[in-house]
C-alpha cells in the first residue's frame, strides 16, 4: 500500500504536469466551470444579501398605524396615549402627511415629482412604532396590529412581516431559478471536463500502458486524472470567485450610489466562509465528476 | 521461477500456443526463439499476465497466474522487469523521468526514486543522457534506458521481448552483455529473439517455438542459423 502523502504528491504532481502540457485543451473546461459558478454564485450572492436585508428588516420590529384623514386631534392624542401605555412598545413617533410626502420624495427620487401633480397629498399621517425585542414574533405583531387597527381614527395597521413574507417568496424564487440555471450550466461544465480528461487520457495511452506494465495500480493510473479534474474545478471556482468579487464591488457602488428606501437596511457582504467553501467545493466536485465520467477511456487502454 | 504445465492459448479458431510445458529455474538465462508468428510474444504476454492461458497452469515467481485476481496483477508485475522491442519509453519525459517515475508509481519516496534512477542509468551507461528526451538519443541508448526502467523495482525475473529487434548487431551484443550482467546479479532472464547469431554468441539454454509448439530445448550453440 502506497503512503498517502506519496500518492497525493504523485497524483497532483502528474496532474499539474499534464494540465500545463495540455493547457489549451484544459482552458475551455476551466472557463466553463468558472462561468457556471459565476451564474450559481451570483444568484447565491444576491439571495444571501437579500436575506440579510430581510433579516435586518425583520429585526426592526416596526408596526405602522395609518390614521384616517378626517381624524380629530383628540382622537390622535388618544391613540398616542394607547400606544404609550402598551408595554410592547419600545418607541414611537408621529409622521404627519407632510412628513410622509417628504419621506416619499427622499426614498423615491425619480417618482417624487408625482406628488406635485396631485391636488391633495394622498399619503396618510401615521404612527411608526418600534416594538420591543421580546414582542417581535409574528404572533405578537399580528395581535398588536389587530388591537391597534380597531382603535377609533385608525384606518389600518401594518407590520413589516407581511411585506417581508412577500419578499421572502421572491428571494426563494430567485434562489430556485439560480439553482436551476446554475445546475444546468454546471452540468455542461461537467460534460466539458469529462471530454477534456478523455482527450488527456487518449493522448497518454502509451504512458498508461507503460505504467500498468511496470506495476502501477489502477488507483495510481486513475488518481492523476481525478486530480486533473479536481484542479480544473478548483481553478474554475477561483476564477468565478474573482469575477464575482468584481461584480460584487460594482453592485455595492451601484446600490449605495442609487439610494432608495432600503439603503439603511443594506449592509452588503461578499461570501461568508460557508458559501465560499460551497462554491469552491462545487467547482472541485464538478471536476471530479467529469473525471469519473471520463474513466471509460482509461479502462479501454490495454492492461 | 517459471513453470508452465500444458499451457494452451487460443484466439478464436487460431491456436497460438499448444500444450507448452517448460520450467525455468531461478538465476537462469534463457532464450526463447522461433520464427515470426511462432508464439514467442504470446508466451511472453502470458508470463507477465497481459493475457490468461486458455488452458493449463502457469506459475511465475511463485504466483499461479490463472487464478490471480486482476487487482493483484500490479503487485505481481513489480516482481518482473519488462523490456520490449519498441522500448515503450514516454517521449515527452526525460530519460531520467522515464526511469524515476517507475519508482514513484510503485510507492518509493521521491528521493529514493531519484537515487535509484541515477544508479541504474549509470549501470547501463546512459547517465550522461539523463536530461535528454528519448527521441534525442539512439535506439541502443533508448533500450538501455528501458532496461534501467525495468530494473527499478529490483525484479526477480526480467522478460525481454525482441529487445534487439530495432538495433544493429553491435548494439544488440551490448544489450545482451547488460542482460548477462543483470543475470549475474541473480535475476532470472528470459529473452525472446529470432536472432540466431545473438543466441549463438551468448551460449545459453534456448527454447524453440514452432507454430505454437515447444519443439526443442537446446543447450548453447545448438540453434541452427
Amino acid at each position: 500500500m502506497m503512503r498517502l502523502d506519496r500518492y497525493l504528491r504523485l497524483c497532483f504532481g502528474e496532474a499539474v504536469r499534464g494540465l500545463i502540457g495540455h493547457r489549451r485543451t484544459a482552458a475551455p473546461a476551466i472557463m466553463i466551470i468558472g462561468v457556471s459558478l459565476v451564474v450559481l454564485g451570483g444568484f447565491l450572492l444576491v439571495s444571501d444579501n437579500l436575506n440579510a436585508v430581510l433579516e435586518r428588516w425583520r429585526e426592526r420590529g416596526h408596526v405602522q398605524i395609518f390614521l384616517e384623514s378626517d381624524m380629530t386631534t383628540s382622537q390622535q392624542q388618544a391613540i398616542a396615549a394607547a400606544i404609550r401605555a402598551s408595554p410592547e412598545v419600545e418607541s414611537f413617533r408621529f409622521m404627519s402627511a407632510a412628513d410622509a410626502a417628504a419621506q416619499f420624495r427622499e426614498d423615491f427620487q425619480e417618482l417624487g415629482d408625482l406628488l406635485s401633480f396631485l391636488d391633495d397629498n394622498p399619503l396618510p399621517a401615521s404612527f411608526v412604532i418600534t416594538v420591543s425585542e421580546g414582542s417581535r414574533s409574528e404572533e405578537a405583531l399580528v395581535a398588536l396590529s389587530q388591537r391597534w387597527g380597531t382603535m377609533s381614527g385608525v384606518d389600518a395597521a401594518q407590520y413589516d412581516l407581511q411585506v417581508i413574507r412577500r419578499l421572502e417568496l421572491g428571494v426563494n424564487a430567485l434562489r430556485f431559478v439560480g439553482a436551476m440555471l446554475g445546475g444546468a450550466v454546471l452540468l455542461a461544465a461537467i460534460i466539458t471536463t469529462a471530454n477534456v480528461i478523455r482527450v488527456l487520457v487518449v493522448s497518454r495511452r502509451r504512458e498508461i500502458v507503460v505504467l500498468r506494465l511496470v506495476g502501477a495500480t489502477e488507483s495510481v493510473v486513475r488518481g492523476r486524472f481525478l486530480a486533473e479534474g479536481a484542479i480544473q474545478g478548483l481553478l474554475g471556482s477561483l476564477l468565478a470567485l474573482v469575477a464575482l468579487y468584481g461584480i460584487y464591488k460594482v453592485g455595492v457602488a451601484f446600490v449605495t450610489a442609487g439610494g432608495g428606501p432600503l439603503v439603511s437596511l443594506i449592509d452588503l457582504h461578499f461570501f461568508d466562509v460557508f458559501l465560499f467553501a460551497t462554491l469552491i467545493g462545487s467547482g472541485v466536485a464538478a471536476g471530479l465528476v467529469g473525471a469519473l465520467l471520463a474513466f471509460g477511456a482509461a479502462t479501454n487502454v490495454e492492461r | 521461477m517459471i513453470r508452465c504445465f500444458h499451457v494452451t492459448k487460443r484466439y478464436g479458431a487460431i491456436t497460438a500456443l499448444r500444450d507448452i510445458s517448460v520450467q525455468i529455474d531461478e538465476g537462469e538465462f534463457v532464450f526463447l526463439t522461433g520464427a515470426s508468428g511462432a508464439g514467442k510474444t504470446t508466451l511472453m504476454r502470458l508470463l507477465y499476465r497481459a493475457e490468461l492461458p486458455s488452458s493449463g497452469q502457469l506459475i511465475v515467481a511463485g504466483r499461479n497466474l490463472a487464478t490471480m485476481a486482476r487487482r493483484k496483477v500490479p503487485h505481481f508485475r513489480r516482481r518482473l522487469g519488462l523490456v520490449f522491442q519498441d522500448f515503450k519509453l514516454i517521449d515527452d519525459r526525460t530519460v531520467f523521468d522515464n526511469v524515476a517515475l517507475v519508482g514513484r508509481v510503485v510507492g518509493l519516496s521521491y528521493t529514493e526514486s531519484q537515487r535509484r534512477a541515477n544508479e541504474l542509468l549509470r549501470l547501463v551507461g546512459v547517465d550522461d543522457r539523463a536530461q535528454l528526451f528519448p527521441p534525442q538519443i539512439s535506439g541502443g541508448e533508448q533500450q538501455r534506458v528501458a532496461i534501467s526502467r525495468a530494473l527499478m523495482t529490483a525484479p526477480q525475473l526480467l522478460l525481454a521481448d525482441e529487445p534487439t529487434g530495432n538495433l544493429d548487431p553491435d548494439r544488440a551484443i551490448e544489450i545482451m552483455r547488460i542482460f548477462r550482467a543483470i543475470n549475474r546479479r541473480g535475476t532470472t532472464v528470459l529473452v525472446a529473439t529470432h536472432d540466431p547469431d545473438l543466441i549463438a554468441a551468448m551460449r545459453r539454454r534456448t527454447l524453440i517455438l514452432e507454430a505454437g509448439l515447444l519443439r526443442t530445448l537446446t543447450a548453447a550453440r545448438k540453434v541452427s542459423r
